[in-house]
């Protein structure tokens, strides 16, 4: 399975520049703000064609004997 | 990729664990007072009406657009070299109580146990405190990286750092099993 990651460039006059992987849909949101809720308020973000694909889903087999 | 942040200046003004959050923040409004500055929700606004976002939390991050930063910088730097001169003096406040409450414990007649669980925590305010005045030492860019692992650490994501030149790359990533 792909790990989910966040990848931050941070340059010497303190900008930032963020960008998620293997995120799929509003989960890469909810991970950024999750993150980062202590530092800044989420407001301006860019979406790449991935973020409209749905997050796989996650599928739990359970068996009964 | 999914989604990309791109276009802002993070300034960490006062890392985590260095104070109380009531004395951070009572350290951080004389100091805005001193800058006859003033907080219009969650705006910091300057004198000349220019203004910047801030989030007041565990930390203090003041957060511009990279399009305003030169014309603010020396202002945000001013606001962090006054809020440290104010933030050491308070701190050592913060340790002198602390080791005073480890003193008051010892005095009552708790048991070992829990005389023992008491002394760990005050230990642990200390250390963290200590580690944060490190932290609030660096200079800003410095700072800020290091308060992103930590809150990556605290979120369960594992950190990778690399520095490619003048920027600093840091990985945050969660494990999928």
């Amino acid at each position: 399975m792909n790990d989910k990651i966040i990848n931050v460039t941070v340059s010497k006059d303190s900008k930032i520049y963020l960008e998620t992987e293997n995120y799929k849909g509003e989960a890469c949101v909810d991970a950024i703000k999750e993150l980062f809720d202590s530092f800044f308020e989420l407001d301006k973000l860019e979406h790449t064609s991935e973020f409209y694909e749905k997050d796989e889903e996650l599928k739990i087999e359970v068996s009964l004997k | 990729m999914s989604s990309i942040v791109k276009n802002i200046n993070l300034h960490l003004i006062c890392a985590s664990n260095l104070l109380p959050q009531k004395e951070m923040n009572n350290c951080f409004i004389s100091t805005i007072e001193e800058l006859n500055l003033k907080i219009v929700k969650n705006k910091l606004v300057f004198a000349n009406g220019q203004s910047i976002k801030l989030t007041v939390g565990e930390r203090i991050v003041l957060h511009t657009d990279s399009r305003q930063v030169e014309s603010i910088q020396s202002q945000i730097d001013n606001i962090r070299n006054l809020f440290n001169k104010r933030a050491t003096v308070a701190q050592k406040n913060y340790l002198n109580e602390l080791n005073e409450q480890a003193v008051q414990s010892k005095r009552q007649s708790y048991d070992s146990i829990e005389l023992q669980k008491l002394i760990d925590e005050i230990d642990k305010k200390k250390a963290e405190s200590i580690t944060a005045s490190k932290i609030q030492q660096l200079p800003s860019c410095e700072a800020l990286v290091e308060e992103l692992k930590i809150s990556a650490v605290n979120k369960g994501y594992e950190v990778i750092q690399t520095n490619v030149k003048d920027n600093i790359q840091l990985q945050f990533v969660r494990r999928q099993y």
